[in-house]
């Protein structure tokens, strides 16, 4: 069918790649990189402490409690305006987590700190890239101007942002817009170096430690309302539900909570693999006796 | 980490390309945008496309030494995207049912003219369908050749060729009448 061909590659030729490909490949073979050399030094380490630690056990070891958090997190529908030219992390009164963008032309935004590239259901925070006026997705790259519009990456829509009433040096949030597209004309593009290899300052949610749940199990037990924040590892596995498993001894799932919304298959089928463990800072919301809305924090 | 867990980052220092991996900078530059084209047709998803494509760079690019090597990197570099591909097209029918639903928001062809006739028809096709169509017209693999990287026999390449060939034929005369 010698008709087919040319038809197929006028298609492909207009199918462009975003901008910056390049860029993400250098970030990712660097994140590769380091983190295969962090699995050796994490290997090694298990095996330097195993031996101490079993000494320690031997001589009876006391330890103190560890903390634990027993509620969501919490915030403020009337958030601070930080100064011109600047943008805060904040936290609305459920938790939600959100910037404050107090823009160069003295106009106020509050934008979303959900990316909405959610690869196999999995959700990630971004943050604030100051020398470049980006919000970035850390782990895949994705990049919204200061006012949550599409610059680059894998990402399909703007992101979600709020109405707000300016109340003074405060303002108060209101309702949620959510784009269902991407922005093909943002109204400002980068403004300077990326924060990705330049060294820069790269401003995430403060999380205090005392408001993560360690036990998943327990943080779905005491089910509060709102965004609670967990440590845990996310255990994906074929036919099975996917489940965050307290942070612990490498092989086992303690503590564990049902997390709703992750497309396994999908994942695995992509991977080609049959297991995938994401070792984390999340939050998340308790639904039933569920998590909801599982999103990396980018806190390692 | 006393009270608070770290809440600013310093993102550390990019290895940017090595000096002698400027020819892979220059083959990236060169391939990049047809290799991706060519996954969102196969794929049918601009993320997915995105993802295929970077992956397969980034294993072209740890075996760089060998690969610049090869007589034909190139070629390399497709059958390690595709090979990737395949993964996905493993469990085919749960593949079909997930891919078969309505184009999503990541649709590859959301920036294309949406109501071509063409690209109603390959969104029609199954994944399978639309790799072996991909393979076979677009790359002019033999079907021995799409066979080896779809891990089926050169039989069902030929079968799903054929069904793809027709269904985009019949989109075509569409457009043409």
């Amino acid at each position: 069918m010698s008709e087919l061909k040319p038809v197929l590659e006028q298609l492909r030729d207009r199918l462009l790649p975003p901008p910056g490909s390049f860029e993400r490949l250098v970030a990712r073979r660097r994140r590769r990189r380091r983190n295969q050399r962090l699995a050796a030094s994490a290997l090694a380490l298990v095996v330097a402490t195993a031996g101490v630690v079993l000494a320690v056990r031997a001589l009876g070891p006391t330890r103190g409690p560890q903390p634990a958090a027993s509620s969501a997190l919490s915030g403020s529908d009337v958030v601070d305006v930080p100064l011109r030219g600047e943008t805060a992390p904040a936290f609305l009164a459920d938790g939600h987590p959100v910037f404050v963008v107090h823009h160069e032309d003295d106009t106020v935004s509050v934008v979303d700190a959900f990316s909405t590239h959610r690869p196999w259901g999995v959700e990630e925070l971004i943050g604030w890239c100051p020398s470049s006026r980006t919000f970035d997705e850390p782990e895949h790259g994705a990049k919204f101007n200061e006012y949550g519009q599409y610059l680059a990456g894998p990402a399909s829509a703007d992101l979600a942002y709020y109405e707000i009433h300016s109340t003074g040096r405060q303002v108060e949030v209101g309702s949620a817009v959510v784009p269902t597209t991407r922005s093909e004309n943002p109204r400002v593009g980068f403004q300077g170096t990326l924060c990705e290899g330049t060294g820069a300052p790269f401003t995430l949610h403060r999380i205090p430690r005392s408001a993560v749940f360690d036990s998943p199990a327990e943080a779905v037990q005491a089910g509060p309302e709102g965004w609670i924040a967990l440590r845990g590892v996310l255990l994906v596995r074929a036919g099975e539900p996917a489940l965050l498993c307290a942070t612990g001894e490498e092989g086992s799932c303690t503590s564990p909570a049902m997390v709703k919304g992750i497309d396994s298959e999908g994942w695995l089928d992509f991977l080609g693999r049959s297991q995938v463990t994401i070792d984390s800072k999340w939050i998340a919301r308790v639904e039933g006796d569920h998590l909801i809305n599982l999103t990396r924090t980018g806190l390692g | 980490m006393k009270d608070e867990v770290e809440a600013t980052e310093r993102v550390t220092p990019r290895e940017g390309p090595a000096p002698e991996s400027a020819d892979f900078e220059a083959f990236f530059e060169g391939e990049h945008g047809r290799l991706f084209g060519t996954l969102c047709l196969a794929a049918g998803d601009a993320s997915d496309a995105e993802e295929l494509m970077q992956e397969a760079f980034l294993k072209v690019w740890e075996h760089w030494d060998r690969v610049q090597d090869h007589p034909d990197p190139r070629a390399y570099l497709y059958r390690t995207a595709f090979n990737l591909h395949r993964n996905r097209l493993r469990r085919a029918v749960r593949a079909a049912r997930r891919l078969v639903v309505p184009a999503s928001s990541e649709d590859a062809f959301a920036g294309i003219v949406q109501r071509e006739t063409l690209v109603r028809a390959l969104r029609g096709l199954t994944p399978r369908q639309r790799a072996a169509v991909v393979l076979t017209e677009l790359l002019d693999m033999s079907s021995q050749e799409a066979a080896d990287v779809l891990g089926i026999r050169p039989s069902t390449v030929r079968a799903l060729a054929s069904q793809g060939r027709a269904a985009l034929k019949a989109g075509l005369e569409e457009r043409d009448e």
